[in-house]
């Protein structure tokens, strides 16, 4: 009998162990008490390039460039930059699509608001920096701190033109 | 099958006729030329088969149709409406739930015209068009053709001379008889293939100067058919030049469906997927009108 309500409790204990959140620990730098990020979504360099478009998609380019202006967003600790983005997208009625990328250990962001990858070009698709760095990490990799400022971009040559370009 | 008239025309006018007509509806994804292309189908293989048959093909076609219209929503998710998300998060999408439709619609029509096809464009056709050219190739493809039906029916008098012998009592048995009658099928295919081989061979196939005989004479009903499928096929893509055949369903649905040339084309569109159909009816009217005289 004890020997059965023992094992009960060794399952419980197990499973909140494994479903519970790792312990991260974020430092909340500005001391409000909430960490807060900010995410922006822009697709300048589409606007030079709007003749080169797939059919029917430069209609979907807006005249700023801003698919989404910069929102500020509060997140728990141990959030990604993807979990901010689906949040925020799905909040915002944005359209988007992504892939979960296996192989890579992370998820591939397609297309926001119906652009795509390869809408302009076989260089061209989304990418996002954290505080102005381009990180070679998948955005559900990327673990976010207080105060980061994510901005998507689209790309027309395979970050060059955003300045993020591999160097040689 | 009944007496069917569009058979009786000369193989480059069945072939002209199936190929214009499986071409477009392969590479035309307007949602309108697409249903007057399934239409017409059904309604030859109706004429062709019969009620039952037509129900026979449909049975098996639906299901996959169905499939393939539900899985293009779940895995592309491009478009304008979003409707609902997936439990992942990603949405479901009008534009690609009414995509995989028109996909569907498209395989339909294209399997039942492949089915039509059977019928009419049989295998000694295929060798008296193709023969001169490809003479191999062509024989190769009328065997392949005439082979499965034929293993199919030899398959079929085995298990029912097991049935006949011994009634299967459970499921092992059953397997048991089916295996034993397909090794047995695949044995028998065997033999016959050493078995023509050996004839063909034995009747001196392949040497030089050899001709065929055939039934078939371009006569001037050919001729008028075929210069009608032309102008109609022409009219039907009249769009294509003009610039109107523009229909988009991604990332939304765009494009005319009703301008007045569009209206045109349609209207020919549909001449030039009834023209069996239409061929039929009059030979059948000129038929019976003759036999009620007598």
């Amino acid at each position: 009998m004890f020997k059965k309500i023992f094992c009960c409790i060794l399952i419980v204990c197990l499973l909140c162990g494994c479903s519970g959140r790792p312990d991260v620990n974020v430092p909340d730098t500005n001391g409000d008490g909430k960490l807060t990020c900010t995410l922006e979504i822009r697709c300048d360099t589409l606007l030079e390039h709007l003749d080169e478009m797939s059919t029917g998609k430069a209609a979907l380019v807006p005249a700023d460039g801003q698919l989404l202006s910069e929102t500020i967003v509060e997140f728990a600790a141990g959030d990604s930059v993807f979990d901010v983005f689906r949040r925020v997208l799905r909040e915002e009625k944005i359209h988007f699509e992504y892939v979960d990328a296996r192989v890579y250990g992370s998820v591939y962001i397609e297309g926001i608001g119906n652009l795509y990858e390869f809408d302009c070009g076989p260089q061209s698709g989304w990418m996002f920096s954290v505080n102005g760095i381009y990180p070679s990490l998948g955005c559900s990799v990327y673990k976010l701190a207080d105060e980061d400022a994510i901005v998507f971009n689209y790309t027309c040559d395979l970050g060059d033109d955003l300045g993020a370009g591999y160097e040689e | 099958m009944k007496n069917e008239s569009f058979s009786g025309f000369h193989p480059a006018v069945n072939l002209a006729f199936f190929a214009a007509v499986l071409g477009m509806t392969m590479f035309i994804m307007q949602p309108i030329y697409l249903s007057i292309s399934l239409f017409s189908s059904c309604a030859y293989l109706l004429y062709l088969r019969g009620g039952r048959g037509m129900l026979r093909q449909i049975g098996y076609l639906l299901p996959i149709l169905l499939l393939v219209a539900i899985i293009n929503p779940l895995f592309n998710h491009e478009g304008m409406t979003i409707l609902w998300y997936l439990p992942n998060d990603n949405p479901v999408t009008l534009e690609a739930i009414i995509y995989g439709l028109a996909a569907s619609v498209m395989m339909a029509a294209s399997i039942i015209w492949f089915n039509c096809c059977n019928e009419v464009f049989t295998s000694d056709k295929i060798i008296y068009l193709f023969g001169r050219v490809i003479p191999a190739m062509s024989l190769l493809i009328s065997m392949t053709l005439r082979f499965v039906p034929r293993f199919k029916n030899f398959l079929q008098s085995v298990i029912r001379t097991q049935r006949a012998m011994r009634q299967p009592e459970n499921v092992k048995e059953k397997l048991q008889q089916a295996l034993s009658a397909f090794s047995a099928t695949v044995s028998w295919a065997m033999e016959q293939s050493i078995i023509s081989a050996d004839s063909m061979k034995s009747r001196g196939y392949g040497i030089a100067g050899r001709t065929a005989y055939s039934i078939y004479r371009f006569e001037k009903r050919d001729g008028i058919i075929t210069v009608i499928l032309a102008i109609l096929c022409l009219g039907a893509l009249v769009p294509y030049f003009t610039g109107s055949m523009r229909w988009d369903y991604y990332p939304a649905l765009t494009g005319n469906l009703v301008e007045p040339v569009q209206i045109f084309a349609y209207l020919c569109y549909s001449g030039v997927c009834l023209i069996p159909l239409i061929i039929n009816l009059m030979e059948d009217h000129k038929w019976n009108s003759l036999r009620s005289k007598i």
